[in-house]
Protein backbone atom coordinates (compact mmCIF):
# COMPACT_ATOMS: atom_id res chain seq x y z
CA UNK A 1 0.00 0.00 0.00
CA UNK A 2 2.57 2.56 1.17
CA UNK A 3 4.51 1.34 -2.36
CA UNK A 4 1.38 2.17 -4.38
CA UNK A 5 1.31 5.70 -2.91
CA UNK A 6 5.04 6.13 -3.76
CA UNK A 7 4.58 5.24 -7.08
CA UNK A 8 1.85 7.38 -7.45
CA UNK A 9 3.54 10.63 -5.52
CA UNK A 10 6.21 10.18 -8.10
CA UNK A 11 4.26 10.02 -11.32
CA UNK A 12 2.87 13.20 -9.92
CA UNK A 13 5.98 14.74 -10.08
CA UNK A 14 7.61 13.82 -13.04
CA UNK A 15 4.12 15.04 -15.11
CA UNK A 16 4.52 18.16 -12.92
CA UNK A 17 8.01 18.25 -14.08
CA UNK A 18 7.57 16.89 -17.70
CA UNK A 19 4.46 19.38 -18.65
CA UNK A 20 6.61 22.82 -18.30
CA UNK A 21 9.48 21.32 -19.39
CA UNK A 22 7.77 20.01 -23.01
CA UNK A 23 5.96 23.13 -23.10
CA UNK A 24 8.54 25.11 -22.52
CA UNK A 25 10.55 23.56 -25.30
CA UNK A 26 7.94 23.58 -27.50
CA UNK A 27 7.86 27.08 -27.30
CA UNK A 28 11.36 27.67 -27.80
CA UNK A 29 10.91 25.61 -30.94
CA UNK A 30 8.09 27.73 -32.26
CA UNK A 31 10.08 30.91 -31.06
CA UNK A 32 12.77 29.93 -33.12
CA UNK A 33 11.13 29.50 -36.17
CA UNK A 34 9.12 32.68 -35.75
CA UNK A 35 12.32 34.35 -35.94
CA UNK A 36 13.87 32.63 -38.47
CA UNK A 37 10.64 33.30 -40.46
CA UNK A 38 10.90 37.11 -39.92
CA UNK A 39 14.59 37.35 -40.90
CA UNK A 40 13.69 35.80 -44.22
CA UNK A 41 11.62 38.63 -44.63
CA UNK A 42 14.06 40.84 -43.63
CA UNK A 43 17.15 39.59 -45.60
CA UNK A 44 14.29 40.03 -48.67
CA UNK A 45 13.55 43.58 -47.50
CA UNK A 46 17.26 43.97 -47.41
CA UNK A 47 17.41 42.81 -51.08
CA UNK A 48 14.52 45.39 -52.18
CA UNK A 49 16.24 47.93 -50.44
CA UNK A 50 19.62 47.09 -52.28
CA UNK A 51 17.84 47.37 -55.70
CA UNK A 52 16.71 50.84 -55.30
CA UNK A 53 19.68 52.84 -55.29
CA UNK A 54 20.52 50.67 -58.90
CA UNK A 55 17.15 51.72 -59.89
CA UNK A 56 17.42 55.23 -59.38
CA UNK A 57 20.47 55.62 -60.72
CA UNK A 58 19.68 53.94 -63.97
CA UNK A 59 16.33 56.00 -64.75
CA UNK A 60 18.06 59.47 -63.65
CA UNK A 61 19.74 59.95 -67.34
CA UNK A 62 15.91 59.23 -68.89
CA UNK A 63 13.46 61.16 -65.99
CA UNK A 64 15.33 64.65 -65.36
CA UNK A 65 12.04 65.69 -64.92
CA UNK A 66 10.39 63.21 -63.04
CA UNK A 67 12.88 64.36 -59.71
CA UNK A 68 9.83 64.43 -57.34
CA UNK A 69 8.47 60.46 -58.23
CA UNK A 70 12.39 59.40 -57.64
CA UNK A 71 13.08 61.63 -54.24
CA UNK A 72 9.38 59.71 -53.10
CA UNK A 73 11.18 56.56 -53.75
CA UNK A 74 14.60 57.22 -52.56
CA UNK A 75 12.85 58.59 -49.07
CA UNK A 76 10.53 55.20 -49.12
CA UNK A 77 13.14 53.37 -49.15
CA UNK A 78 15.26 55.45 -46.62
CA UNK A 79 12.23 55.10 -43.83
CA UNK A 80 12.42 51.09 -44.29
CA UNK A 81 15.94 50.78 -44.27
CA UNK A 82 15.15 52.47 -40.59
CA UNK A 83 12.05 51.22 -39.71
CA UNK A 84 12.01 48.75 -36.53
CA UNK A 85 9.55 46.31 -35.47
CA UNK A 86 6.94 43.75 -37.60
CA UNK A 87 4.43 47.10 -37.73
CA UNK A 88 6.75 49.64 -38.83
CA UNK A 89 8.54 47.62 -41.26
CA UNK A 90 5.20 46.39 -42.87
CA UNK A 91 4.24 49.58 -43.70
CA UNK A 92 6.92 51.27 -44.64
CA UNK A 93 7.39 48.19 -47.12
CA UNK A 94 3.96 49.08 -48.14
CA UNK A 95 5.06 53.27 -48.87
CA UNK A 96 7.99 51.74 -50.59
CA UNK A 97 5.46 49.92 -52.97
CA UNK A 98 3.08 52.58 -53.18
CA UNK A 99 5.90 54.86 -54.55
CA UNK A 100 7.01 52.57 -57.15
CA UNK A 101 4.17 51.76 -58.16
CA UNK A 102 3.30 55.68 -59.28
CA UNK A 103 6.64 55.57 -60.33
CA UNK A 104 5.65 52.56 -63.08
CA UNK A 105 3.13 54.87 -63.98
CA UNK A 106 5.35 57.43 -65.33
CA UNK A 107 7.54 54.96 -66.82
CA UNK A 108 5.18 54.03 -69.62
CA UNK A 109 6.14 57.43 -70.40
CA UNK A 110 9.23 56.79 -71.78
CA UNK A 111 9.22 54.13 -73.83
CA UNK A 112 13.00 54.08 -74.35
CA UNK A 113 13.87 53.37 -71.08
CA UNK A 114 11.18 50.87 -70.81
CA UNK A 115 13.10 48.99 -73.57
CA UNK A 116 16.61 49.54 -71.96
CA UNK A 117 17.77 46.06 -71.28
CA UNK A 118 19.11 46.63 -67.90
CA UNK A 119 16.30 48.62 -66.68
CA UNK A 120 14.14 45.29 -67.67
CA UNK A 121 16.54 43.34 -65.61
CA UNK A 122 16.39 45.72 -62.51
CA UNK A 123 12.42 45.83 -62.91
CA UNK A 124 12.34 41.92 -62.94
CA UNK A 125 14.65 41.56 -60.23
CA UNK A 126 12.12 44.11 -57.98
CA UNK A 127 9.62 42.29 -58.98
CA UNK A 128 10.80 39.02 -58.25
CA UNK A 129 11.91 40.39 -54.84
CA UNK A 130 8.54 42.08 -54.14
CA UNK A 131 7.18 38.36 -54.57
CA UNK A 132 9.24 36.77 -52.35
CA UNK A 133 8.56 39.50 -49.55
CA UNK A 134 4.92 38.32 -49.98
CA UNK A 135 5.77 34.86 -49.73
CA UNK A 136 8.34 34.91 -47.08
CA UNK A 137 5.57 37.37 -45.43
CA UNK A 138 2.59 34.98 -45.64
CA UNK A 139 4.85 32.32 -44.26
CA UNK A 140 6.20 34.17 -41.15
CA UNK A 141 2.39 34.92 -40.31
CA UNK A 142 1.26 31.47 -40.70
CA UNK A 143 4.68 30.44 -38.14
CA UNK A 144 3.04 33.63 -36.01
CA UNK A 145 -0.10 32.74 -35.67
CA UNK A 146 0.71 29.16 -34.57
CA UNK A 147 2.98 30.26 -32.03
CA UNK A 148 0.88 32.45 -30.89
CA UNK A 149 -2.00 30.20 -30.52
CA UNK A 150 0.40 28.09 -28.68
CA UNK A 151 1.02 30.70 -25.64
CA UNK A 152 -2.66 31.14 -25.45
CA UNK A 153 -3.88 27.77 -25.22
CA UNK A 154 -3.50 25.40 -22.24
CA UNK A 155 -0.44 24.74 -20.79
CA UNK A 156 1.17 27.03 -22.72
CA UNK A 157 -0.56 30.01 -21.27
CA UNK A 158 0.46 29.19 -17.98
CA UNK A 159 4.30 29.38 -18.98
CA UNK A 160 4.06 31.88 -21.41
CA UNK A 161 4.25 34.45 -19.35
CA UNK A 162 6.36 33.26 -17.01
CA UNK A 163 9.53 32.65 -18.84
CA UNK A 164 8.90 35.81 -20.94
CA UNK A 165 7.21 34.74 -24.16
CA UNK A 166 5.39 37.36 -26.02
CA UNK A 167 2.99 37.48 -29.07
CA UNK A 168 4.33 38.01 -32.69
CA UNK A 169 3.30 40.60 -34.32
CA UNK A 170 1.72 39.84 -37.60
CA UNK A 171 3.59 41.32 -40.45
CA UNK A 172 0.80 43.12 -42.03
CA UNK A 173 0.32 46.61 -43.73
CA UNK A 174 -2.74 47.02 -45.27
CA UNK A 175 -4.54 44.36 -47.55
CA UNK A 176 -2.98 45.86 -51.00
CA UNK A 177 0.83 45.36 -50.09
CA UNK A 178 0.60 42.28 -51.78
CA UNK A 179 -0.35 44.31 -55.16
CA UNK A 180 3.12 44.16 -56.45
CA UNK A 181 3.38 46.20 -59.16
CA UNK A 182 3.37 44.69 -62.29
CA UNK A 183 6.13 45.31 -65.52
CA UNK A 184 4.06 45.28 -68.50
CA UNK A 185 5.95 44.78 -71.43
CA UNK A 186 3.21 43.73 -73.50
CA UNK A 187 4.76 46.72 -75.56
CA UNK A 188 1.52 47.96 -76.99
CA UNK B 1 -26.14 6.88 -33.39
CA UNK B 2 -26.90 8.29 -37.15
CA UNK B 3 -27.29 11.23 -35.33
CA UNK B 4 -23.32 10.99 -33.93
CA UNK B 5 -22.34 9.43 -37.32
CA UNK B 6 -23.41 12.84 -39.51
CA UNK B 7 -21.95 15.07 -36.84
CA UNK B 8 -18.61 12.90 -37.39
CA UNK B 9 -19.26 13.79 -41.04
CA UNK B 10 -20.58 17.16 -40.72
CA UNK B 11 -17.27 17.47 -38.86
CA UNK B 12 -15.07 15.86 -41.16
CA UNK B 13 -16.61 18.24 -43.77
CA UNK B 14 -15.97 21.48 -41.81
CA UNK B 15 -12.35 20.79 -41.11
CA UNK B 16 -11.77 19.46 -44.87
CA UNK B 17 -13.23 23.13 -45.82
CA UNK B 18 -10.64 24.60 -43.27
CA UNK B 19 -7.62 22.53 -44.61
CA UNK B 20 -8.18 23.24 -48.23
CA UNK B 21 -5.77 25.74 -49.69
CA UNK B 22 -6.84 29.04 -51.10
CA UNK B 23 -6.65 28.00 -54.69
CA UNK B 24 -7.58 24.51 -56.46
CA UNK B 25 -4.27 23.75 -57.25
CA UNK B 26 -4.75 20.47 -59.85
CA UNK B 27 -3.02 17.21 -58.67
CA UNK B 28 0.06 16.73 -60.53
CA UNK B 29 -0.39 13.53 -63.43
CA UNK B 30 1.55 10.61 -63.12
CA UNK B 31 3.66 12.37 -65.26
CA UNK B 32 4.88 14.81 -63.08
CA UNK B 33 6.79 16.65 -65.38
CA UNK B 34 4.07 17.74 -67.69
CA UNK B 35 0.76 18.60 -66.78
CA UNK B 36 -1.18 19.91 -69.99
CA UNK B 37 -4.19 20.95 -69.04
CA UNK B 38 -5.06 23.31 -71.26
CA UNK B 39 -4.14 20.65 -74.23
CA UNK B 40 -2.35 22.63 -76.06
CA UNK B 41 1.39 20.82 -76.28
CA UNK B 42 2.30 17.95 -78.74
CA UNK B 43 3.08 14.19 -78.01
CA UNK B 44 6.48 14.60 -78.74
CA UNK B 45 6.79 17.58 -76.88
CA UNK B 46 5.46 15.62 -73.44
CA UNK B 47 7.93 12.50 -74.38
CA UNK B 48 10.49 14.66 -74.80
CA UNK B 49 10.15 16.54 -71.11
CA UNK B 50 10.07 13.43 -69.67
CA UNK B 51 12.67 11.92 -70.75
CA UNK B 52 15.00 14.86 -70.00
CA UNK B 53 13.82 15.33 -66.47
CA UNK B 54 14.37 11.78 -65.76
CA UNK B 55 18.27 12.17 -66.77
CA UNK B 56 18.46 15.65 -65.10
CA UNK B 57 16.82 14.28 -61.76
CA UNK B 58 18.84 11.39 -61.66
CA UNK B 59 22.11 13.13 -62.09
CA UNK B 60 21.48 16.43 -60.34
CA UNK B 61 18.18 16.21 -58.59
CA UNK B 62 16.85 19.16 -60.58
CA UNK B 63 13.08 19.11 -61.91
CA UNK B 64 11.54 21.20 -64.49
CA UNK B 65 8.16 21.05 -64.81
CA UNK B 66 5.58 22.41 -67.59
CA UNK B 67 2.43 23.36 -66.44
CA UNK B 68 -0.46 24.85 -69.02
CA UNK B 69 -4.25 25.82 -67.80
CA UNK B 70 -6.89 27.24 -69.55
CA UNK B 71 -7.41 29.80 -66.72
CA UNK B 72 -5.70 31.26 -63.14
CA UNK B 73 -9.70 31.58 -61.74
CA UNK B 74 -9.16 34.98 -60.96
CA UNK B 75 -6.04 33.83 -58.78
CA UNK B 76 -3.32 35.58 -58.38
CA UNK B 77 -0.19 34.22 -60.59
CA UNK B 78 2.67 34.63 -58.49
CA UNK B 79 0.92 32.78 -55.54
CA UNK B 80 -0.54 30.18 -57.77
CA UNK B 81 2.72 29.28 -58.91
CA UNK B 82 4.08 29.45 -55.63
CA UNK B 83 1.97 27.45 -54.18
CA UNK B 84 1.55 24.79 -56.97
CA UNK B 85 5.52 24.65 -56.68
CA UNK B 86 4.97 23.77 -53.35
CA UNK B 87 2.55 21.41 -53.39
CA UNK B 88 4.21 19.29 -55.95
CA UNK B 89 7.17 20.04 -54.47
CA UNK B 90 9.38 20.76 -57.18
CA UNK B 91 12.95 19.74 -57.27
CA UNK B 92 15.28 17.88 -54.67
CA UNK B 93 14.39 18.88 -50.69
CA UNK B 94 18.21 19.41 -49.87
CA UNK B 95 19.06 21.59 -52.78
CA UNK B 96 15.57 22.80 -53.73
CA UNK B 97 16.79 23.70 -57.29
CA UNK B 98 13.31 22.76 -58.94
CA UNK B 99 11.75 25.13 -62.05
CA UNK B 100 8.25 25.07 -62.84
CA UNK B 101 7.10 26.94 -66.04
CA UNK B 102 3.58 27.95 -65.74
CA UNK B 103 1.15 29.18 -68.62
CA UNK B 104 -2.02 30.33 -68.26
CA UNK B 105 -4.08 30.42 -71.90
CA UNK B 106 -6.92 32.57 -70.99
CA UNK B 107 -4.71 35.02 -69.12
CA UNK B 108 -1.86 35.29 -71.42
CA UNK B 109 0.01 35.23 -68.54
CA UNK B 110 3.68 32.82 -67.89
CA UNK B 111 5.63 33.00 -65.14
CA UNK B 112 8.76 31.07 -64.36
CA UNK B 113 9.08 30.19 -60.65
CA UNK B 114 12.92 29.34 -59.72
CA UNK B 115 13.63 26.95 -57.06
CA UNK B 116 16.40 28.48 -54.33
CA UNK B 117 18.85 26.17 -55.32
CA UNK B 118 18.75 27.75 -58.66
CA UNK B 119 18.38 31.22 -57.99
CA UNK B 120 22.39 31.52 -58.69
CA UNK B 121 21.91 30.72 -62.05
CA UNK B 122 18.68 31.75 -62.95
CA UNK B 123 18.19 34.99 -61.18
CA UNK B 124 15.13 36.54 -61.85
CA UNK B 125 16.83 38.67 -64.20
CA UNK B 126 17.44 35.76 -66.54
CA UNK B 127 13.86 34.12 -65.93
CA UNK B 128 12.42 37.38 -67.48
CA UNK B 129 15.05 37.48 -70.26
CA UNK B 130 14.07 33.96 -71.04
CA UNK B 131 10.40 34.47 -71.01
CA UNK B 132 11.63 37.35 -73.56
CA UNK B 133 13.32 35.89 -76.03
CA UNK B 134 12.83 32.30 -75.89
CA UNK B 135 8.94 31.95 -75.44
CA UNK B 136 6.82 35.30 -75.83
CA UNK B 137 8.09 35.32 -79.52
CA UNK B 138 6.22 32.02 -80.00
CA UNK B 139 3.54 32.78 -77.71
CA UNK B 140 2.49 36.02 -79.42
CA UNK B 141 1.62 33.81 -82.73
CA UNK B 142 -0.18 31.22 -80.80
CA UNK B 143 2.72 29.12 -81.05
CA UNK B 144 2.18 27.34 -77.62
CA UNK B 145 3.73 24.09 -78.07
CA UNK B 146 7.16 25.42 -79.65
CA UNK B 147 7.15 28.43 -77.10
CA UNK B 148 6.88 26.02 -74.00
CA UNK B 149 9.35 23.73 -75.11
CA UNK B 150 12.16 26.53 -76.41
CA UNK B 151 11.60 28.07 -73.14
CA UNK B 152 12.09 24.45 -71.82
CA UNK B 153 15.25 24.13 -73.82
CA UNK B 154 16.87 27.63 -72.60
CA UNK B 155 16.32 26.26 -68.98
CA UNK B 156 17.37 23.22 -69.40
CA UNK B 157 20.80 24.59 -71.22
CA UNK B 158 21.27 27.13 -67.93
CA UNK B 159 20.74 24.27 -64.88
CA UNK B 160 22.60 21.52 -67.12
CA UNK B 161 25.32 23.69 -67.40
CA UNK B 162 25.41 24.60 -63.82
CA UNK B 163 25.90 21.55 -62.95
CA UNK B 164 28.22 20.20 -65.83
CA UNK B 165 26.36 17.55 -66.91
CA UNK B 166 24.74 16.66 -70.70
CA UNK B 167 20.90 15.53 -70.09
CA UNK B 168 20.66 15.55 -74.28
CA UNK B 169 18.47 18.57 -74.32
CA UNK B 170 18.52 20.59 -77.59
CA UNK B 171 19.49 23.66 -78.06
CA UNK B 172 17.09 26.57 -77.73
CA UNK B 173 16.16 28.81 -80.89
CA UNK B 174 17.27 32.69 -80.22
CA UNK B 175 14.35 34.53 -81.10
CA UNK B 176 15.19 38.08 -80.30
CA UNK B 177 16.56 39.90 -83.56
CA UNK B 178 20.27 40.06 -82.67
CA UNK B 179 22.15 42.87 -84.66
CA UNK B 180 23.20 41.32 -88.00
CA UNK B 181 27.00 41.81 -87.85
CA UNK B 182 26.96 39.53 -84.70
CA UNK B 183 26.14 36.63 -86.96
CA UNK B 184 29.20 36.61 -88.69
CA UNK B 185 31.67 36.37 -85.24
CA UNK B 186 32.24 32.53 -85.22
CA UNK B 187 32.88 32.36 -81.48
CA UNK B 188 30.70 35.28 -80.48
CA UNK B 189 28.04 32.76 -78.40
CA UNK B 190 30.83 31.60 -76.35
CA UNK B 191 32.81 33.94 -74.55
CA UNK B 192 34.86 31.36 -72.60
CA UNK B 193 36.08 30.76 -76.08
CA UNK B 194 37.08 34.70 -76.93
CA UNK B 195 38.60 34.77 -73.89
CA UNK B 196 40.41 31.75 -74.32
CA UNK B 197 41.59 32.95 -77.70
CA UNK B 198 42.34 36.18 -76.43
CA UNK B 199 44.37 34.91 -73.69
CA UNK B 200 46.22 32.55 -76.26
CA UNK B 201 47.18 35.57 -78.06
CA UNK B 202 48.40 37.50 -74.86
CA UNK B 203 50.90 34.46 -74.21
CA UNK B 204 51.99 35.01 -77.40
CA UNK B 205 52.84 38.36 -77.17
CA UNK B 206 53.97 38.24 -74.07
CA UNK B 207 56.99 35.53 -75.06
CA UNK B 208 57.38 37.62 -77.60
CA UNK B 209 58.23 40.98 -76.20
CA UNK B 210 59.36 39.42 -73.38
CA UNK B 211 62.22 38.09 -75.50
CA UNK B 212 62.58 41.63 -77.57
CA UNK B 213 62.85 44.06 -74.55
CA UNK B 214 64.39 42.16 -71.67
CA UNK B 215 63.36 44.87 -69.47
CA UNK B 216 61.54 45.05 -66.77
CA UNK B 217 60.33 48.58 -66.52
CA UNK B 218 59.45 48.99 -70.30
CA UNK B 219 57.85 45.25 -69.54
CA UNK B 220 55.58 47.02 -66.93
CA UNK B 221 54.97 49.99 -69.26
CA UNK B 222 53.46 47.24 -72.12
CA UNK B 223 51.52 45.78 -69.74
CA UNK B 224 49.79 48.88 -68.38
CA UNK B 225 49.02 49.60 -71.95
CA UNK B 226 48.30 46.61 -73.98
CA UNK B 227 45.66 45.51 -72.38
CA UNK B 228 43.60 48.39 -72.24
CA UNK B 229 44.38 48.60 -76.02
CA UNK B 230 43.25 44.71 -76.44
CA UNK B 231 40.41 45.62 -74.23
CA UNK B 232 39.08 48.78 -76.34
CA UNK B 233 39.63 46.51 -79.26
CA UNK B 234 37.67 43.53 -78.52
CA UNK B 235 34.79 45.60 -77.13
CA UNK B 236 34.46 47.56 -80.39
CA UNK B 237 34.49 43.94 -82.06
CA UNK B 238 32.51 42.12 -79.93
CA UNK B 239 30.36 44.20 -77.92
CA UNK B 240 28.19 40.84 -76.64
CA UNK B 241 31.47 40.20 -74.76
CA UNK B 242 31.64 39.25 -70.76
CA UNK B 243 32.93 42.18 -69.15
CA UNK B 244 34.41 39.66 -66.46
CA UNK B 245 35.95 38.03 -69.61
CA UNK B 246 37.62 40.99 -70.99
CA UNK B 247 38.88 41.66 -67.41
CA UNK B 248 40.32 38.21 -67.36
CA UNK B 249 41.70 37.89 -70.88
CA UNK B 250 43.97 41.43 -70.06
CA UNK B 251 44.83 39.55 -66.82
CA UNK B 252 45.81 36.82 -68.96
CA UNK B 253 48.12 39.20 -71.37
CA UNK B 254 49.54 41.10 -67.94
CA UNK B 255 50.52 37.69 -66.39
CA UNK B 256 51.77 35.76 -69.79
CA UNK B 257 54.17 39.13 -70.22
CA UNK B 258 55.58 38.41 -66.93
CA UNK B 259 55.89 34.46 -67.93
CA UNK B 260 57.70 35.42 -70.67
CA UNK B 261 60.05 38.51 -69.35
CA UNK B 262 60.79 35.90 -66.62
CA UNK B 263 61.89 33.06 -68.79
CA UNK B 264 63.94 35.73 -71.06
CA UNK B 265 65.69 37.65 -68.43
CA UNK B 266 65.68 35.56 -65.21
CA UNK B 267 66.02 32.62 -66.90
CA UNK B 268 63.50 30.85 -64.70
CA UNK B 269 63.22 27.03 -65.30
CA UNK B 270 59.43 27.64 -65.40
CA UNK B 271 57.65 26.63 -68.43
CA UNK B 272 54.78 29.57 -69.22
CA UNK B 273 52.38 27.08 -70.70
CA UNK B 274 52.57 25.42 -67.28
CA UNK B 275 50.74 27.82 -65.44
CA UNK B 276 47.10 26.12 -66.01
CA UNK B 277 44.50 28.38 -66.91
CA UNK B 278 41.45 27.11 -65.32
CA UNK B 279 39.89 30.00 -64.07
CA UNK B 280 38.38 30.91 -67.57
CA UNK B 281 35.38 29.26 -66.68
CA UNK B 282 34.37 32.23 -65.46
CA UNK B 283 31.91 32.68 -62.62
CA UNK B 284 30.51 28.80 -62.76
CA UNK B 285 31.99 26.65 -59.89
CA UNK B 286 29.37 24.65 -58.73
CA UNK B 287 30.12 21.30 -59.66
CA UNK B 288 27.74 18.45 -58.15
CA UNK B 289 29.07 15.60 -60.27
CA UNK B 290 27.60 12.38 -58.52
CA UNK B 291 25.05 12.97 -56.60
CA UNK B 292 23.65 10.85 -54.31
CA UNK B 293 19.98 10.55 -56.00
CA UNK B 294 19.31 7.32 -57.16
CA UNK B 295 17.24 7.33 -60.36
CA UNK B 296 13.28 6.79 -59.32
CA UNK B 297 13.99 4.83 -62.69
CA UNK B 298 10.55 3.14 -63.45
CA UNK B 299 8.48 5.39 -65.80
CA UNK B 300 5.31 5.53 -63.38
CA UNK B 301 6.83 6.69 -60.30
CA UNK B 302 7.93 10.10 -60.91
CA UNK B 303 7.59 12.87 -57.99
CA UNK B 304 8.44 16.01 -56.86
CA UNK B 305 11.56 15.66 -54.61
CA UNK B 306 10.27 18.05 -52.12
CA UNK B 307 11.71 21.40 -53.06
CA UNK B 308 10.01 24.67 -51.86
CA UNK B 309 9.65 27.70 -53.41
CA UNK B 310 10.67 31.04 -52.00
CA UNK B 311 8.60 33.09 -54.63
CA UNK B 312 11.53 33.96 -57.02
CA UNK B 313 11.16 33.82 -60.71
CA UNK B 314 9.47 36.38 -62.98
CA UNK B 315 5.75 36.59 -64.59
CA UNK B 316 5.01 38.00 -67.94
CA UNK B 317 1.79 39.01 -69.59
CA UNK B 318 2.06 39.36 -73.16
Amino acid sequence: MKKGVLIAIIAIVVILIAIPVSTYNGMVSEQENVNSAYSNIEAQLQRRADLIPNLVNSVKGYMQHEEKIINSITEAREKLVNAHGAKETADANEALTQALSNFNVIVENYPDLKANENFIQLQDELAGTENRIAVARKDYNEIAKSYNGMIRRIPGVFFASMFGFDPAEYFEASESSHAVPGVDFSGN
Amino acid sequence: MRLIISAALLLIFVMNSLFVSAYDIPEADSLFYVNDLADILSEETEEYIVSVNDKLYAMTGAQVVIVTIQSLGGADLEEYATEMFRSYGIGSREKDNGVLILLSLDDRACRMEIGYGLEGVINDAKSGRIQDDYMIPYFRDGKWDEGMKNGFDAVLAESSNEYGVDVGSSAPTVLKTLPQEKEDVPWNKDSNTVGMIAMGIGFVVGLIMGFLIPSFWIGIISCLISPFAGHYLMKAYMPEMDLLMLYMSDFGILLFYFIGWAITTKTVDKSGSDSSYDSSSSSRSYHSGSSSHSSSGSSSSRSGGGGRSGGGGSSRRF
